[in-house]
């Protein structure tokens, strides 16, 4: 008797405990944005919120503290659209070929290789451009002074963005109804006019959710990004700023945050600028997943 | 439209074309993957001994330690948060808002930038609990990472094994938690494990989220006494040669790279053969 | 509540482990000693003391001289260890004052700000001067400039002046100005001696354009394979892979070449001194380890690494 009680007292403990753990997910959320969010209160005091964003100059050092994001978020956006640029084209392409052309076999060997380009360190990344990649741009081209610049950053994420494309993509043409695919086929359509007149428009939703994701993942790489960027916070200018050195967010935080002094301002910008990009990081996310459940719901 | 379209060029030779342009696609990027090694592995060749990885003063073994230290205390906070949730999600949770929630935030916490979480840790494990940067403060950092990661393998695992299994334990006498106990989490405990092992090379891969929370370098007493050391980590170590510390030669720092390189992919090619297999498994 | 609960276990949990660690481990086994090795009567060098550890940490110019130091004094007295981590000037001094570290490695003096914040927190720093040290601009090996002023140094790295065609050097392009991030003593010295011209042009600052570098190493192999490129390191780092770049002295006069005799004999504008920082004077074997250092033994080991010495 008395056992069975004390099993039921454990079990009633147990489930209240998974329970918990269930709703973890959202606590941590919530305890990540908070902490940004106190840490980064005390940067709002002293400047507005047009100084931070719009601001143009970063020099947390000087003596009067220039706090200034804006070359900062322009460097984040460079790097990031130059990586979408390079590796949305290839991604989707490689998805095409994974889910459409190869045969099965295929198949099951090259998604998990791409898969796996996603567990190549950053660090790893940043060291091959650090020594390898850059040096080899700067002395091909003329118009590149020097070996660590934007797109070189872009060229790296492009890399690591495309495992995220590649396998959401795959996913989201592979769910696409087979009948589709047949009865284009049936009406006289080759395969490739099949997939870009019928199967890329029914898989669209998961192709763009994929994009995102990846554009997501993009904009949060810090180690690569410090290491072959060049890390000038400079405000870009046109088309020439990929092949000038810049700063991203995450570089900035990840190079200076070591040897700030803790309860500084220049501790609270630095995670100002964490709280902006776990802000900017939410929204893309949040979007990519209702687009990502629309797309389900139109393919059932 | 499509009636000028395909006036232009014949639909087969389009064809051709477009997929020859796939396969030229395909070969760039997975060229990649074994380039890199190979090229790790060629520049780092006269580096690379045995000496390397188990040498303390001009080798890697520090690191390496340090490594194993933070990704063995990673899995160990991840794994009871990680498996709780997913069981939660996939034997307790009824559709509905809070399912939906839950869903949201671990997509979300599988998107935050690493280096944010860097910034959690800090503020929380280093300064407000007061650990400073050591091991404990990075591991908790790391398993906060590597938790979605962990949810979602292991309910993948959980949902694979069949309802039938379930049911017949309940019909039996069980009760819920018995059954999950017995009969679900033995039957789903591989898949789980091949999540605990991609969760531990994730970890054992980053930096940004160590960089202020547990890292340190140090030549003289490189390894940790306590969880509350600081410790160097094998891609931190990468990342201070590359930038900082004087006169490495640099075959060293390829075979660095190649050994980092070597041992993540080596943990996710033998995670991914056993999930391939236990795809295969029929019930 | 849940949180603090957690917080509490997960700290006896790390006290339980470290004990066991320390319980674990036997106290290293003294080594004996042999009345050959060590001189009687040398402060330093007594019979084996208390087993002791001293935290080092700091700037990575200040670094290849710690390396050096802790190892040798290490050999000798083999109870005393030392951690030495690099990290930057702020670094160091910011261990200092968090009371983490028992010696602060710097490139520059204190700044009155850490003081302040040092003795909120019950530190009183002391200074040691242990080397000296020159910094010098470097060009890439084919550049052809024979020498810069001060002023020239300055408006090339505020921006003023962005092509080499501009200082008469022809056939090299626009100027890439490489520069350390501010964690770095060498980017606060470079800004006050050169960039601020020792306080002539205070509102002066680094180019934003300019390449931020973690480390003098990044500065050199950055500038060693760029061929506009201008950078600063100390005297330390020098190789044949950069050109050192003689400087004319703000009062006019020759230039003088970045060398460790010109930095001794106090000729080349741009030099400093490194220092050592720690809490109060320093007893016990943090002591005995600052006098080592000063020893000819010591200094030595600094000329070793590229610095110059303090006698």
């Amino acid at each position: 008797m008395v056992k069975k009680q004390v099993a039921r007292v454990w079990e009633w403990v147990i489930e209240r405990l998974i329970h918990i753990a269930g709703v973890m997910g959202i606590i941590l959320v919530i305890l990540i944005f908070y902490f940004l969010l106190q840490n980064s209160l005390a940067m709002f005091g002293e400047r507005s919120l047009g100084q931070l964003i719009l601001g143009q100059r970063w020099s947390p050092t000087h003596k009067e503290g220039f706090f200034g994001m804006l070359p900062l978020i322009l460097g984040s956006l460079y790097v990031t659209v130059g990586a979408l640029v390079l590796s949305v084209p290839l991604g989707v392409a490689a998805a095409i070929f994974i889910a459409e052309i190869a045969s099965p076999r295929a198949r099951e060997v090259l998604k998990p290789a791409v898969e796996l380009l996603a567990a190549i360190p950053s660090v790893v990344f940043g060291f091959l451009g650090l020594l390898l990649v850059g040096p080899w741009f700067a002395d091909r081209f003329d118009a590149i002074q020097v070996g660590q610049f934007a797109a070189l950053g872009s060229l790296m994420l492009c890399f690591m963005a495309l495992p995220t494309i590649v396998s959401i993509c795959e996913d989201a043409l592979h769910s696409v109804p087979r009948e589709i695919f047949n009865s284009s086929l049936a009406l006289g359509a080759t395969r490739w006019q099949t997939i870009t007149r019928a199967l890329i428009p029914a898989a669209r939703s998961g192709i763009i959710a994929a994009c995102l994701l990846g554009l997501g993942r993009a904009i949060g790489e810090t180690m690569t990004v410090l290491m072959v960027t060049g890390n000038a916070q400079v405000m870009p200018e046109g088309l020439k700023g990929f092949i000038k050195p810049i700063r991203t967010m995450t570089a900035t935080i990840a190079a200076e945050m070591g040897e700030t002094p803790y309860g500084t301002t220049h501790f609270h910008a630095l995670f100002a600028i964490g709280l902006f990009l776990f802000i900017i990081t939410f929204a893309v996310n949040t979007i990519a997943d209702i687009v990502i459940r629309r797309s389900e719901k139109d393919i059932a | 439209m499509n009636g000028s379209r395909k006036q232009l060029i014949d639909p087969r030779i389009a064809e051709k074309i477009a997929f020859a342009g796939l396969w030229a696609v395909m070969v760039v990027v997975a060229v990649p993957v074994v380039g890199i090694i190979g090229y790790m592995l060629y520049r780092g060749a006269a580096a690379l001994s045995w000496e390397l990885v188990s040498s303390v003063e001009a080798g890697l073994l520090p690191a390496i330690a340090g490594t194993a230290y933070l990704v063995s205390l990673t899995a160990l906070v991840a794994a009871p948060i990680g498996v709780g949730a997913a069981i939660y999600l996939s034997e307790y949770a009824r559709p509905g808002p809070l399912l939906r929630m839950i869903r949201l935030a671990i997509i979300n916490l599988a998107g935050v930038p690493s280096v944010v979480y860097g910034l959690f840790g800090l503020a929380a494990f280093v300064i407000l609990f007061g650990w400073d940067r050591c091991l404990l403060a990075g591991s908790c950092t790391l398993a906060l990472l590597v938790l979605p990661l962990v949810i979602s393998a292991s309910e993948e695992a959980l949902r694979q094994v069949p309802q039938g299994l379930r049911e017949g334990s309940l019909a039996l006498g069980a009760s819920k938690w018995q059954t999950i106990r017995r009969v679900v989490l033995p039957n789903a405990l591989p898949g789980i494990i091949t999540g605990m092992i991609l969760s531990i090379a994730r970890a054992a891969g980053e930096t940004a989220p160590i960089l202020f929370t547990a890292a340190f370098y140090s030549l003289s007493d490189p390894f940790p006494d306590s969880l509350l050391d600081p410790v160097i980590a094998m891609p931190y170590q990468l990342f201070v040669m590359a930038t900082e510390e004087p006169d490495v030669e640099p075959a060293t720092m390829w075979a660095t790279a190649f050994v980092l390189v070597a041992l993540v992919l080596g943990l996710n090619l033998v995670a991914t053969v056993i999930r391939s297999r236990l795809r295969r498994r029929r019930w | 509540m849940k949180m603090h609960r957690i917080t509490v276990g997960l700290l006896v949990l790390a006290f339980l482990t470290s004990m066991v660690a320390l319980v674990g481990c036997p106290p290293k086994e003294e080594e004996p000693v042999e009345p050959m090795m060590t001189e009687p009567g040398e402060p330093g060098a007594g019979p084996v003391g208390e087993p002791a550890t001293i935290d080092q940490i700091g700037s990575t110019t200040v670094l290849p001289i710690a390396e050096k130091w802790a190892q040798a004094f290490h050999e000798k007295h083999a109870n005393v260890e030392i951690d030495v981590a690099g990290g930057g000037s702020g670094t160091g001094i910011k261990a200092l004052i968090d009371g983490t570290a028992d010696i602060a490695d710097a490139s520059r003096p204190i700044k009155d700000k850490e003081k302040a914040l040092a003795e909120e927190n019950g530190i009183t720093p002391v200074e040691h001067v242990v080397a000296y040290d020159g910094i010098a601009a470097v060009v890439h090996p084919d550049n052809p400039v024979g020498e810069l002023s001060i002023e020239q140094l300055s408006d090339i790295f505020c921006g003023e002046v962005t092509s080499w065609d501009e200082l008469g050097v022809s056939g090299m392009g626009d100027i890439i100005v490489v520069s350390r991030d501010s964690a770095s003593g060498t980017y606060e010295s470079w800004k006050d001696m050169v960039v601020s011209m020792n306080g002539e042009a205070e509102d002066r600052d680094y180019d934003p354009g300019a390449l931020k570098k973690g480390s003098n190493k990044d500065v050199r192999s950055i500038v060693a394979q760029t061929k506009g490129a201008i950078g600063y390191m100390g005297l330390g780092y020098i190789d044949s892979s950069v050109k050192p770049v003689p400087v004319i002295p703000m009062d006019g006069g020759p230039a003088v070449e970045p060398t460790s005799r010109n930095v001794q004999e106090g000729s080349y504008p741009v030099s400093r001194k490194l220092y050592m920082y720690t809490d109060g004077q320093p007893s016990g074997a943090v002591k005995d380890y600052l006098e080592w250092g000063m020893t000819d033994e010591g200094q030595g080991l600094v000329e070793e690494a590229g610095y110059v010495k303090v006698k």
